[in-house]
């Protein structure tokens, strides 16, 4: 991949004395869909924290379109255009459904603009329409779910990190799900997202890697990964590798 | 164990006995170790008492110190804590070159400390401390404040003269508050008064109305105030705003300019006692008054004058009797009528360790100012 | 005389009254609480610098009251933009007790500087309204009071447009919600920190002043009462919510005003927190709320710092020990022997507080109630019964356990703050138990003649006696403890504290252990309290403060908390230190509060860590 816009290179990070990634370097090519697969606690989460500016890195950086963002603070990379659907959905459950989207806009301020996004989202989640008087906190799963995707957008980003966005859905809403994460990379977005389901990842995906505690087991296509067998053991969080 | 503490004494004897030949020659000060709030709640009461203190030194320093010693003070702040107190008092007794102590503030703070003064020798000067128990600690616990059970039936003998009857009482809730108040209304009764009812206030409280609507329900003809300043100009305030015109009778501790300026209007007609006003016509304390005056600029109160006579009580008793620890203890015993800014003059009953038949003035506040009470109509 | 509308309506009146001016308090106290997750023990100091402000525009520049309104309110946010700045923010990947004490500490500081700039002695504040007063009931209401129930009302209302319709206002509550999440729509939320602790210390400054002119008075230590009675009041409308505090506010004042209707003027505070504790425990939400289960607490960070305790070999401990029991045949100074004396007592108030607060988690600000409740206990027994003074100290370890369990009881389902609080609220009821409960305790009047420790009808006066037994208490019960820690009860209070949830689903009976760990506290606590009271023979409800309490606290988290080497060395430090800072008189505690300031920032985990 040589166009990469975002990335992750030789990253070491801890929390406290502990450390979760070794070494750890990824790619994520314009335009892609690039999903991170691996068990749990191998550290994916904290990948995106560690983009996201929320982890700073005990050495490594992270470059946005050849840039390092790795000293920056959170709003300033979200402002870079990078979008975040955070790990369960964290919603401002006490805010309306509208609110809620509308807070994805706060880094702009073109008000015309953010009004048409906003009749945009409302297009591509018409359930969320009938809601918009509600809390947040309120909705069922898939609900939240399309109001944190609706919210990420609003920032207009160039590179969507999404952290198990089909996480606790129902299996109908799972395929709406990933049908909507496809129809945004249609318009050019880029899309960084962590999964656990790697089989339904990998279909809708480009390119995988695989963290097994906290370093890359098995990275390439998605294609190519659905089909090799040694992505059962390290999605399974085996020892092999 | 007695051995060990046979020795210490010993120790101790010893060490004043080597430094006593010392003292003729040398300039080093001598030192009065006093205990007392520079911090905390009663941080205001310590600041007052420098003031006192401090003039008190001009004047004895200036006129050659104690025979030819300068004397001085070391302030140790107690918060007038308990705990703090004793560790203080621990530390006075150790130290050869403090005489004497003054303070501390309460009353509680100070009879902790008490038994450790007493084992060691020295004398506790408590000038604030009206408890009537206060001087029961020991031969060496003396005090020139009044104490409360003088204090209390004088101010019951002028709720008398004024002609009430039906008293309503308010008082903070402290040892001192309620020592206070439970003498007053014996003496109240002895004098064939009668209190309708009396309420209680915490130290750090700043709103009295419900406090007073349940004493106007008791349908009293005059109020009684235990309290220290603020809070007695406090509640002379929200009585007043209350719409309650009787007339307030307070403790001698409200007295202070500070009254009057946390009080305004409202304190007009305020009636009190006390040894010591500002407005005195005697010479004494006309001249302590215009002296403190060029030095700080401000009108002496209560604790000022307190803290003033007490430095000059104690500094005679030196010039007189010597410094010695129990030279000074028995030199108390031994002074007659010494002038006092505070008394007049100043005797010592030995039995209680307290000044004998203290005399008090009936004050009001008359136009914002503190003046002698001339008899006749309670103003309302 | 009497009203046609009857006392209750003035009580009424007077409640609502002084609720009002809880209000404006409560409300900044809401805002930051919801934004940060933080109780700000500063607050009140706020209020105090905002009442100071106004007294030198007035006095000094003559100012009209809307121009000292505008510096009380410019002067108090920059104030508590700096706070935020200076103080907390560089606190932010701390543990979050940290905070908590950075906030006691900056009062501190704040309320001694005033005190240096403006000696202690209270002043007038003159009013700048006209003096007319309105009859209403049998009591009047001045325009003050309607300037400060105005002044509420349109904060309120400001504050309720600025959240709901500006930009900056759904950051504030979208912070408030979920910080994390927020950051990820790029609300810098440093920046709305600062704008928040800068609002709040606004109002709080105005209330300040305006309370100043409502009582013609203030002075530099105005703000610890007032800060704590806004505290209480937001509690009880629910942390962090703004509507609620107003109401709580009113509702405090309604509840002390009829607490003084029928039981007494001294019983005021009493009631504010035995109504506080109450809803704490049953509605913990605040009375608003629906349900009865706890907020959450913030996914990240945790309330207490982990990091790897100092090892002290055995060794070195029994060496300095034995050094220790020796030193009185070294040093004869009898102040030096009682302040290490009393330092060795808070040590064993200090490895009691560590159990609770650092092993099981429950970081008390009411520990002093339990000194109290040893100290009355013993000296009761041994003035009414007349018990040798050994029986008596024993038993009151004994008693004070038992009380002390039961009394906390209540609080063991709460966490965090909520703890913090609530043994705030249990200390301060001992107190004023102790104050009004007269038949028993002789109320405000105290105990005195409490005899002093003997052995064999022996008096054991000399500062060596006090030094020895105080050592000697603390030595035994410090062994007894750092065995049980090392056992399985230690390992399961720990986990208690760690995750409370993850414990209860291994079956962990969560209050059993509590309980445990309580009883031990409270018979150290109450050794301690007994021993202090034969030492000082007079004991009153004020001997044992919240300030003790916040003492004990202090020399737990220097020393590194559930860590007992780490509380005896803290509480050794900070009975010294004070007394090492004598000489600097009126500045000792400025300087122990910029001590403690410094020590939260550089080492928030103790001296020798946590355990
Ligand atoms: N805030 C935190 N503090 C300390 N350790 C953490 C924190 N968050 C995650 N970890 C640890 O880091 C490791 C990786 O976590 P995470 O990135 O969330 O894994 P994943 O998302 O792959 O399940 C785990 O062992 C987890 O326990
Ligand atoms: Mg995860």
């Amino acid at each position: 991949m040589t166009d990469a816009i975002l990335k992750l290179d030789r990253i070491n990070s801890f929390y406290g004395p502990i450390q979760v990634h070794f070494d750890l370097t990824i790619e994520i090519g314009r335009g892609q869909i690039v999903c991170q697969l691996g068990g749990n606690a191998s550290g994916k989460s904290t990948t995106m924290k560690v983009i996201l500016g929320l982890l700073k890195p005990r050495s490594g950086e992270v470059f946005l379109d050849g840039q390092p963002i790795t000293g920056l603070s959170t709003p300033q990379i979200i402002r870079r255009g990078v979008g975040s659907v955070p790990e369960a959905r964290r919603l401002f459950g006490a805010m309306t459904v509208r609110e809620n989207v509308l807070m994805g806009a706060y880094t702009r301020s073109d008000r015309p603009e953010i009004n048409t996004d906003y009749e945009r989202m409302m297009t591509l989640f018409p359930r969320l329409r009938e809601r918009t008087n509600q809390a947040a906190g309120t909705l069922s799963g898939g609900e939240q779910q399309m109001v944190a995707m609706a919210r990420a957008l609003m920032g207009r980003p160039r590179v969507l990190c999404m952290d198990e966005p089909t996480m606790g859905l129902s299996p109908l809403f799972v395929d709406h799900v990933l049908e909507l994460i496809q129809a945004v990379n249609r318009e050019g977005v880029t899309v960084f997202m962590v999964e656990q389901n790697a089989s339904l990842a990998l279909r809708i995906a480009d390119y995988g890697y695989v963290l097994q505690t906290g370093r890359i087991a098995l990275s390439g296509p998605a294609r190519d990964l659905l089909h090799d067998p040694r992505i059962r053991d390290a999605y399974l969080g085996g020892q092999a590798a | 164990m007695i051995a060990l503490r046979r020795r210490e004494l010993l120790l101790g004897a010893m060490a004043a006995g080597l430094a006593a030949p010392a003292f003729a020659q040398s300039k080093d000060p001598i030192l009065i170790g006093v205990s007392g709030p520079l911090t905390g709640q009663y941080a205001q009461y310590g600041a007052q008492w420098k003031k006192g203190f401090d003039l008190a030194l001009d004047e004895i320093n200036a006129s050659g110190g104690i025979n030819g010693r300068p004397l001085a003070y070391v302030f140790e702040d107690t918060q007038s804590d308990p705990r703090q107190t004793v560790t203080v008092a621990r530390k006075f007794v150790a130290d050869e070159r403090i005489v004497v102590e003054v303070g501390d503030f309460s009353s509680a703070a100070s009879m902790a400390a008490s038994p450790i003064y007493q084992a060691a020798q020295m004398v506790q000067f408590g000038f604030t401390n009206s408890h009537p128990d206060f001087t029961k600690g020991g031969d060496f616990i003396w005090s020139n404040a009044v104490n409360q059970k003088d204090e209390m039936p004088l101010l019951a003998d002028f709720l008398r003269d004024l002609g009430l009857k039906k008293i309503a009482v308010l008082h903070l809730n402290s040892d001192w508050g309620r020592t206070a108040k439970d003498l007053l209304v014996e003496a109240i009764k002895q004098r064939g008064g009668e209190v309708v009812g009396s309420e209680a206030y915490l130290a750090d409280e700043k709103d009295f109305r419900s406090a007073i609507v349940r004493l106007r329900g008791t349908n009293p003809d005059s109020i009684a105030l235990i309290s220290y300043y603020p809070d007695g100009a406090q509640l002379t305030r929200q009585i007043r705003q209350a719409g309650i015109t009787l007339p307030i009778v307070a403790g001698g501790s409200i007295y202070s300019p500070k009254f009057l300026e946390l009080g305004g209007a409202d304190v007009n007609g305020v009636l009190t006692t006390v040894p010591f006003f500002p407005d005195d016509p005697r010479p004494l304390v006309q001249k302590f008054v215009k002296s403190f005056e060029a030095k700080f600029s401000a009108e002496p109160d209560a604790y000022n004058g307190r803290a003033y006579d007490t430095i000059i009580l104690l500094a005679g008793v030196m010039r007189q009797f010597g410094t010695d620890r129990k030279a000074i203890k028995d030199g108390l015993a031994k002074i007659k009528d010494v002038p006092s800014v505070v008394y007049g003059k100043v005797t010592f009953d030995t039995e209680t360790r307290r000044v004998a038949n203290p005399l008090v003035s009936r004050i009001e506040v008359k136009n914002g100012k503190w003046a002698a009470y001339e008899g006749g109509k309670v103003t309302r | 005389m009497t009203s046609s509308l009857g006392p209750w309506f003035d009580y009424t009146v007077n409640g609502l009254v002084v609720g009002n001016i809880y209000a404006l308090l409560a409300v900044g106290l809401a805002l930051i609480y919801g934004v940060s997750h933080l109780i700000n023990f500063a607050h009140g100091s706020v209020y105090m610098a905002g009442a100071y402000i106004g007294w030198l525009c007035i006095t000094y520049l003559g100012t009209p009251l809307p121009v000292t309104l505008a510096a009380v309110v410019i002067g108090c946010g920059f104030i508590g933009y700096l706070i935020e700045r200076v103080g907390l923010r560089p606190l932010q990947n701390a543990p979050r007790i940290a905070p908590l004490l950075a906030t006691i500490g900056i009062g501190l500081v704040l309320d001694q500087v005033a005190q240096l700039l403006f000696t202690p002695d209270p002043r007038g504040l003159p009013l700048q309204l006209p003096a007319w007063r309105i009859q209403i009931g049998d009591g009047t209401i001045g325009a003050l009071d309607l300037l400060i129930a105005g002044i509420g009302l349109f904060s309120a209302l400001l504050l309720y447009v600025f959240l709901r319709f500006t930009k900056l206002g759904w950051a504030v509550r979208a912070t408030a919600l979920d910080r994390d999440a927020a950051q990820q729509c790029g609300v810098d939320v440093n920046r709305v920190n600062s704008v928040v602790f800068a609002i709040a210390a606004a109002l709080g400054g105005v209330s300040g002043f305006l309370v100043g002119m409502y009582y013609n008075s203030i002075d530099p230590n105005m703000g610890f009462q007032a800060g704590l009675k806004g505290i209480i009041a937001q509690m009880i409308g629910g942390m962090g919510n703004v509507p609620g505090a107003i109401a709580g506010s009113l509702l405090l004042g309604l509840t002390e005003s009829y607490g003084i209707a029928i039981f007494g003027t001294s019983y005021r505070n009493l009631f504010a927190f035995v109504v506080m504790l109450l809803v704490l425990v049953l509605k913990p939400n605040g009375i608003f709320s629906r349900g009865r289960s706890l907020p959450p607490e913030p996914l990240t960070g945790t309330f207490i710092a982990p990091s790897a305790p100092v090892r002290i070999p055995p060794m070195l401990v029994a060496a300095l020990a034995i050094i220790a029991l020796a030193l009185p045949l070294v040093v004869r100074n009898g102040y030096v022997l009682q302040t290490l004396g009393l330092g060795w007592l808070y040590a064993v108030l200090a490895i009691s507080l560590t159990l609770v607060a650092g092993t099981a988690g429950m970081i008390s600000l009411g520990h002093a109630g339990l000194l109290a409740i040893g100290a009355y206990a013993s000296a009761l027994l041994a003035i009414d019964f007349h018990l040798p003074v050994a029986a008596t100290v024993a038993a009151a370890g004994i008693i004070t356990a038992i009380l002390g369990t039961l009394i906390i009881f209540p609080a063991f389902r709460l966490r965090g703050h909520y703890v913090t609080i609530a043994t705030l609220g249990v200390g301060e009821i001992v107190t004023l138990t102790i104050l009004n409960w007269d038949s028993l305790t002789h109320g405000p009047i105290g105990l005195s003649g409490i005899p002093p420790l003997s052995a064999f009808g022996m008096p054991l006066i000399s500062g060596t006696w006090v030094y020895e037994i105080a050592l000697g208490a603390l030595i035994i019960l410090a062994l007894t403890q750092w065995r049980l820690l090392g056992s399985h009860l230690g390992r399961t209070l720990r986990a208690i504290r760690d995750d409370d949830v993850a414990a209860r689903s291994y079956g962990i009976a969560l209050d059993r252990y509590k309980s445990l760990a309580f009883g031990v506290a409270g018979f150290s606590a109450g050794i301690a309290g007994a021993l202090m009271a034969h030492i000082f023979s007079y004991v009153n409800h004020e001997t044992f403060t919240s300030q003790a309490s916040l003492l004990a606290l202090t020399m737990v988290i220097l020393g590194g908390l559930g860590n007992v080497a780490g509380a005896i060395l803290g509480a050794i430090a900070l009975v010294s230190l004070p007394e090492l800072f004598r000489v600097l008189a009126d500045y000792r505690m400025l300087i122990y509060g910029v001590a403690l300031l410094l020590l939260i920032r550089f080492r928030p985990q103790g001296l020798l860590g946590t355990v």
